[in-house]
């Protein structure tokens, strides 16, 4: 039974009971199994409750009217009628500011739960760890029995986004069949049962018969779950395939974001893909660790058995990984992401309970003398803290139900937008989760708990009289005002620091798109194209590439014929996860006047490779063909890296020596360029040494048109070189996204968060000016009959918020400054202190409960003295 | 009306017929026969605090049934209509046919709009 329909069903109490929540529960199952919607199946399901509810109350003797006038039910409907009637404007804010932070908080921890959070399928998940890799071009025995040396067990498994998707037709399936190329023993590895069997060494043997296994919810909806089908053949197309197996339900692949229907072996990846051309393909591998061996072990493994860049293999919990057949597999590392989303969270929960104890509290304020007239008239104290808790409640259970719709309404409005990255949210799973409402409830209760603890205290306490002789238009007491205005002060500084959040992630996004990278982000693309020896051919290693280097001058001479291609050369794009590993770790570097313990980075390419990347030299000359036979290798040097090592001299014809490892070397400075940054934008190598060396698989293209030319690059190899081995195409810009997705998602999260908190600051300020200028009503019309202004009376009632306002900033701009190194490390180019950013979010505040302040104060403008006089 | 047969509301005619209908019914098959004959989806609710009522005044009774054999859960009551429940339906039926027997061409005229 669903948490929530179980929680539901427990309003039905009594005779009963139990069989009436059994069917309730039956009901919506059957409901669903008849093909109705979630939503309508639930909405179902709350009337029947309700209703049952009701009927349960009335008891088995529904004539006998006494009974619904019983104390219970005549209070309930006493105080909701009271509250609706009476106090519009405090029901529908307190459910508004409820719905809004309690919402806001459910939808970001349901994605949060849906990324990071939420259980795999399969046991013992978290031993499980995924190989992701670029630089995975072929699977070869050693390289297996290598990950099995890092790993453990490990199965291999078909990355299907390397243009070799398989694409299966069913009969009767009109949608696309996402299918899987595994390797045997698939389902084995993960210890999921299977109904039939599991893909075994001679499926996978050229020549064998095509066998798939299908996903549960494919056997469900396409076999009408006729368990017969194991064993049969299907129609499916290109290639009629037997079925050996069902897959359990709920198991539709290990990444988060796979939705298989269908797995296939992986021999049989050729003849169903959309390339039949394509020879080799792509893979990817799953490890489980041993007993003992930590993540951190396999890691340091794969690096020290590295023999060169293109061998270097990540690591990572399968539970961190994102992949779809049609976007690149990303890691989604938790840690400071995760941190940083749920405390903002949290911050925009604060402001919407710190806005929530301003309500209760103001209209508490407002109704003392309400209270008092009862008092006075008989009411027992305790009858009427009775009712204030019964007020409460139902604005609490107001605001949770608003707070849900909100979220359900999120949850179907969100997959429309895609996160930054090209996590795509429909293949999530994001059904809620009952920890964060229960937290939610609790928050939402605790903060009324508070927030009513002063008027229900004041209740029982028996020295109301004096708010009887208090006159008609009550006065805040001076306690409560503080209260209120410290509540404000708090709220506004949970604001700015959400601003400020917002304000550095959207300003490092720009700084790394626009000056950080260094070279032309919108103006080059970047491909991997790798070209191999026709097979067949010469056995004689020489004859082979000089077959290669023959077909690669076809290929380059082909790209320049196009059109749109302003430059092209042999070189690889500066920032790449491979690479940030290695900007991480400093080398010592020798020069003749001293040394450093830096991290250098070196990029290989043509002579153009500088000039085709937009990066401008500043000094000596660019590099030609012949810099790279020469010893020692001449090379350029960026600016920065330049004057740091020889900060009064010139760096030309100096020589620089990297030691340490397999990037080391020797060379001799011939040019100076501008600064370029390498491995990642947020801790970039200290500099770059550019060497020729046109040998790698890897191009730069520059542009004007990337998005166009990427597209023209793939034909062009396509018609060139049909069988490159590998075409990775991606634009200058993609590069950067790529490695700036934890900051766009910062910048997205913290921007809707800040639209959210700065509304409920608004709303606060509103609130407080508003009920201040009510209040002092009497005392206003005074100050106009001694002759005050209209205008000064509303720059007086301004002035009454804007006190805790300004405190409020300054509080939360300290906050934001202390809490800013905890993401210190993911802003690009920027300091966490960047005084325009506070400047701009503290100005932003202050305008916006400035302009909330005045349209509240405005009413002070039509007081008129008599009227208010008139009063006493 | 004799003085010994009870009155019936709209609704415990309905769950009464479903009863009869039914012989020995659970609270969900009565739901289930109320709403494909009528229509009408009544919460499990009405029908239980109805079912209790009439079982209160002698009209129906109920006997926990154990779950049957490959079945799990907890025992469901199932009711039966007894011979007073019988009586009160009869009574409750005739009298609506008493009072709408040959007024039904009128109601068809009316309910077409015409006076």
């Amino acid at each position: 039974v669903s948490w929530w329909r179980a929680l539901l069903s427990r309003l039905v109490t009594g005779r009963d009971a139990a069989d009436i929540r059994d069917d309730l529960d039956a009901m919506y199952r059957r409901d669903r199994a008849n093909g109705h919607t979630a939503l309508r199946a639930s909405a179902a399901f709350v009337r029947r409750t309700l209703s049952s509810a009701w009927w349960a109350r009335q008891g088995t003797d529904v004539i006998d009217r006494s009974r619904l006038s019983a104390p219970t039910t005549r209070s309930l409907v006493t105080t909701v009628r009271r509250l609706v009637r009476g106090h519009r404007g405090y029901v529908i804010g307190a459910t508004a500011t409820l719905a809004v932070a309690i919402g806001i908080n459910l939808l970001v921890f349901t994605i949060v739960n849906a990324l990071w959070l939420r259980p795999l399928p399969f046991a013992d998940a978290d031993r499980l760890v995924a190989i992701p890799s670029h630089a995975w071009v072929r699977l070869t025995s050693p390289r297996l029995r290598h990950l099995e040396a890092v790993a453990g067990q490990v199965i291999t498994w078909f990355d299907s986004t390397a243009g070799r998707r398989p694409r299966v037709g069913i009969p009767l399936v009109n949608r696309p069949i996402e299918t899987l190329a595994v390797t045997p023993e698939y389902f084995g590895f993960f210890g999921l049962p299977i109904r039939g069997r599991d893909f075994r060494e001679e499926d996978d043997r050229a020549g064998a018969e095509p066998v798939a296994i299908v996903s549960h919810r494919l056997w469900r909806t396409a076999f009408d779950g006729n368990p017969d089908i194991v064993g049969t053949v299907i129609d499916s197309t290109p290639v009629r395939l037997r079925v050996i197996g069902i897959a359990p339900a709920g198991f539709e692949g290990a990444r988060r974001g796979e939705r298989a229907d269908l797995w296939i072996p992986s021999s049989l990846t050729s003849r169903v893909s959309s390339d039949p051309g394509a020879t080799t393909v792509s893979l990817m591998a799953y490890g489980r660790l041993r007993p003992g061996q930590t993540i951190a072990d396999a890691v340091q493994q794969t690096r020290a058995d590295a023999r060169n860049e293109r061998d270097e293999l990540d690591v990572v919990p399968l539970a961190s990984v994102y992949g779809t057949p049609e976007s690149p597999t990303r890691v989604i590392r938790e840690g400071t992401t995760f941190a940083v989303v749920a405390g903002l969270a949290l911050l925009v929960l604060v402001g919407g309970c710190a806005t929530l104890m301003t309500l209760v509290l103001v209209h508490y304020e407002r109704r003392r003398r309400e209270l008092a007239v009862r008092l006075a008239l008989g009411a027992t104290p305790r009858h009427l803290a009775s009712e204030l808790v019964v007020e409460l409640g139902l604005i609490g259970l107001a605001g949770i139900l608003s707070a849900l719709i909100v979220a359900f309404w999120g949850v179907q409005a969100l997959p429309s937008l895609s996160l930054p990255g090209g996590i795509d949210l429909r293949r999530l799973n994001l059904s809620f989760d009952p920890r964060v409402l229960a937290a939610a409830l609790a928050m939402t209760f605790g903060s009324l708990a508070v927030a009513a603890w002063w008027p229900i205290g004041r209740c029982t306490r028996a020295g109301l009289a004096g708010d009887l002789l208090s006159g008609p238009a009550p006065t805040a007491s001076a306690a409560s005002q503080r209260l209120r205005q410290s509540l404000l002060a708090l709220q506004v500084a949970a604001t700015v620091v959400v601003l400020v959040g917002a304000g550095l992630f959207v300003r490092a996004v720009q700084h790394g798109f626009a000056t950080a990278p260094g070279f032309a982000v919108d103006r080059t693309v970047f491909a991997t194209i790798e070209i191999m020896p026709p097979s067949g051919g010469s056995k004689d290693v020489t004859a082979q590439l000089e077959v290669v280097a023959e077909r690669r001058r076809r290929l380059i001479d082909a790209f320049r014929a196009l059109p749109a291609v302003e430059a092209v050369a042999a070189g690889q794009p500066p920032i790449e996860p491979v690479l940030a590993e290695r900007a991480l770790s400093p080398a010592r570097v020798t020069t003749d006047i001293g040394e450093h313990e830096l991290s250098v980075g070196v990029l290989w390419g043509a002579p153009e490779f500088t000039s085709a990347l937009g990066v401008p030299l500043l000094a000596g000359r660019a590099l030609t063909r012949d810099d790279v036979s020469r010893s020692p290798a001449r090379g350029l040097i960026t600016a920065s890296l330049a004057r740091r090592l020889w900060p009064e001299g010139d760096p030309l014809g100096r020589i620089i020596s990297i030691g340490g490892g397999r990037l080391g070397g020797r060379f001799e400075i011939v040019g100076v360029v501008a600064d370029v940054a390498y491995g990642s934008l947020s801790a970039p190598a200290a500099g770059v040494v550019f060497i020729v060396n046109e040998s790698g698989p890897r191009f730069v293209f520059r542009t004007s048109t990337p998005r166009a030319l990427a597209s023209e690059i793939r034909r062009t190899v396509a018609a060139v070189v049909p069988d490159a081995s590998r075409v990775d195409v991606i634009t200058g810009r993609e590069v950067v996204a790529r490695d700036l997705g934890r900051q766009q998602l910062g910048a997205w999260f913290f921007s809707g968060f800040g639209l959210v908190a700065l509304l409920l600051g608004v709303g606060g300020v509103f609130g407080l000016v508003a009920y201040l200028a009510e209040a002092r009503q009497r005392e206003y019309g005074v100050r106009l009959a001694l002759g005050a202004t209209p205008r000064a009376l509303v720059r007086h009632g301004v002035s009454a918020a804007l006190a805790p306002v300004a405190c409020g900033t300054v509080a939360g701009l300290a906050g934001a400054g202390w809490l800013s190194a905890l993401v210190a490390s993911l802003l690009v180019g920027l300091s966490g202190l960047d005084p325009l950013t506070y400047l701009a979010a503290a100005g932003l505040m202050l305008a916006a409960a400035y302009a909330s302040g005045l349209s509240a104060a405005w009413r002070l403008r039509r007081v008129a003295a008599l009227d208010a006089l008139r009063q006493e | 009306v004799p003085a010994e047969t009870p009155s019936l509301g709209e609704f415990e005619q309905l769950v009464l017929f479903a009863v009869l209908r039914l012989d020995e019914a659970s609270g969900i098959a009565i739901h289930d026969e109320i709403e494909a004959r009528t229509g009408r989806d009544v919460s499990p609710g009405a029908i239980y605090t109805t079912l209790g009522r009439l079982e209160a005044r002698g009209l129906v009774r109920s006997a926990a049934l154990a779950p049957q054999p490959g079945q799990v859960g907890r025992p469901r009551k199932h009711y039966t209509l007894q011979p007073a429940g019988a009586r009160a339906l009869r009574a409750a039926y005739d009298n609506l046919q008493a009072l709408a027997g040959g007024a039904l061409g009128k109601l068809a005229q009316i309910a077409r709009g015409r006076s």
